[in-house]
């Protein structure tokens, strides 16, 4: 029996390992080398720590897959409300009539142009500047992830051009600057656990 | 026979899709005199017209393609829904709240 | 494009849910879901419990999800989400049905019925005995040993998802482990 006790001999306590185990810290870390109790005490807990990961293992393989039905069900269920955010104006014909556009609505735009392009992925984009005011300069931000064998600089630039079309075609802010951030390249495909 | 308005909304060249008027929980029962004719019951007005200190205001949230270009479209939008309700004066309130192929989205159709 | 999302960073996917993106978040939730339905499983015991939490957590973090300060730790935040829901769902239960059940609070599998007793028998013995161990171990031992286990949250952050000292969860977690320890040993 490894544990007979919460406080060993040697004075230290199973408490004082288990912390040691979690976080590198003991009071006195030379001691963990000589005490033949503390060791056996380590072991036990690194032999549960195992256990626990096993069972965490276990756990995961019978929740089942993300793509299961039972995540269809919960997906099905969210009923996610849409994110507008800013109002945009639009220009009217008739000074009666409001027009608009949802800053969401132009984040996604901005999203699927960059999505369309080949081996980049949009991150989060942001509208610097006050869009809510007609002719005020507006700053588009945009972090990309690019998919390794990719040539970034030339997607940038491409990319940019596209971007500034779709934002010309789609809206009447008056864009400044369209600032692309490449912030990771994939590697390879990701493993599913 | 849901609407002829939106009808008329939807043949606007570039729109997609005419989406309810007002989330749920903005949609107030009584004092809104709507000016169209709700059949069901549940189904929640897509475009609402209510009186408002004798004018008429119209609010249409709408999808827009993306190989159209949006502000012509909302522009084309409020003129459809005026012709629609003339002679009654009416001041129109269009907003696009998404910017893409219709639904369910057609795959892989990005020029 | 959609299935480039399920192989981007966690901060990108994070990133465009809270900019409004569902089919981010989406991908988070299938990327996580499991994560999270196991953990609040352990917690509550069944299936039918975690599928309720997780879809609030969900809701909640669609809601907040533009407070995250670092997108890249999302998966951490959904976890702790889970675990503050599982726990949140427990004590709901403990106030509205103490009196049905008097004692014997240990939920999930004490009896495991999905594996055959031979399956446990060689496979899985270990395994058994740590699940077994785990659901005899008393209630709030046993939440601080999974919440940081299965759920793989700091002292901190256990101690704030129960409401406790740091000091408390990690002599609960002690105690917990020594028990263990000392079931699974005896065992063998």
């Amino acid at each position: 029996m490894s544990m007979p006790n919460d406080t060993f001999e040697c004075g230290h306590t199973i408490e004082e390992l288990s912390l040691y185990l979690d976080t590198g810290e003991f009071p006195d870390p030379a001691h963990l080398e000589s005490c033949p109790e503390c060791r056996n005490g380590l072991d036990s807990l690194r032999r549960l720590a195992a256990a626990g990961g096993e069972l965490f293992a276990s756990d995961l393989a019978a929740a089942g897959s993300g793509n299961d039905d039972w995540m269809k069900d919960i997906l099905a269920n969210l009923a996610l409300e849409l994110r507008p955010g800013r109002s945009i104006p639009l220009r009217s014909d008739d000074p009666a009539d409001t027009l608009s556009e949802t800053e969401g609505s132009i984040l996604a735009l901005v999203r699927s142009v960059a999505d369309s392009l080949p081996g980049a992925v949009a991150g989060k984009v942001r509208l610097d500047g006050d869009v809510t005011v007609p002719g005020s300069p507006v700053a588009v931000r945009l972090d990309l992830a690019v998919l390794f064998g990719h040539a970034l600089m030339p997607s940038a630039a491409s990319l940019r051009q596209d971007l500034a079309e779709a934002l010309a075609r789609h809206t009447e802010l008056n864009i400044a600057a369209i600032d692309i951030t490449i912030t990771d390249v994939i590697e390879a495909p990701r493993e599913e656990k | 026979m849901t609407s002829a308005l939106q009808q008329a909304i939807m043949a606007v060249d570039g729109v997609t899709e005419v989406f309810p008027a007002r989330n749920l929980w903005q949609r107030l029962p009584g004092r809104a005199a709507s000016l169209l004719q709700r059949n069901a019951a549940d189904a929640p007005p897509l475009v609402e017209v209510r009186e408002e200190s004798g004018r008429a205001e119209a609010t249409v949230r709408i999808g827009v393609s993306p190989d159209a270009r949006t502000p012509d479209v909302v522009r084309a939008v409020a003129a459809a829904v005026r012709n629609h309700l003339a002679p009654e004066k009416v001041a129109v309130q269009v907003t696009v709240v998404r910017i893409a192929a219709g639904d369910p989205p057609a795959a892989s159709q990005e020029d | 494009m959609r299935d480039q999302l399920d192989v981007v960073p966690d901060a990108i996917l994070a990133g465009r849910a809270a900019d409004g993106d569902t089919a981010a978040f989406e991908s988070l939730a299938r990327r996580y879901g499991p994560h999270m339905r196991a953990a609040a499983r352990r917690l509550t015991g069944s299936y039918a419990d975690a599928d309720d939490v997780v879809q609030e957590v969900l809701v909640q973090a669609w809601q907040q999800l533009d407070t995250l300060r670092e997108p890249a730790a999302v998966k951490g935040w959904l976890l702790r989400l889970t675990g503050s829901r599982s726990i949140d769902l427990l004590r709901r239960r403990r106030n509205h049905a103490s009196l049905a059940a008097a004692d014997g609070d240990a939920p999930a599998d004490t009896v495991s019925p999905e594996a055959g007793p031979e399956a446990a028998a060689v496979a899985g013995a270990g395994l058994e005995s740590l699940k077994a161990a785990l659901s005899a171990l008393p209630e709030e031992q046993r939440r601080c040993w999974i919440l940081k286990e299965i759920n793989g949250q700091s002292y901190e952050e256990i101690a704030r998802t129960l409401n406790i000292s740091p000091a408390s969860v990690r002599g609960r977690l002690a105690r917990a482990r020594t028990t263990l320890v000392r079931e699974m040993e005896d065992w063998r």
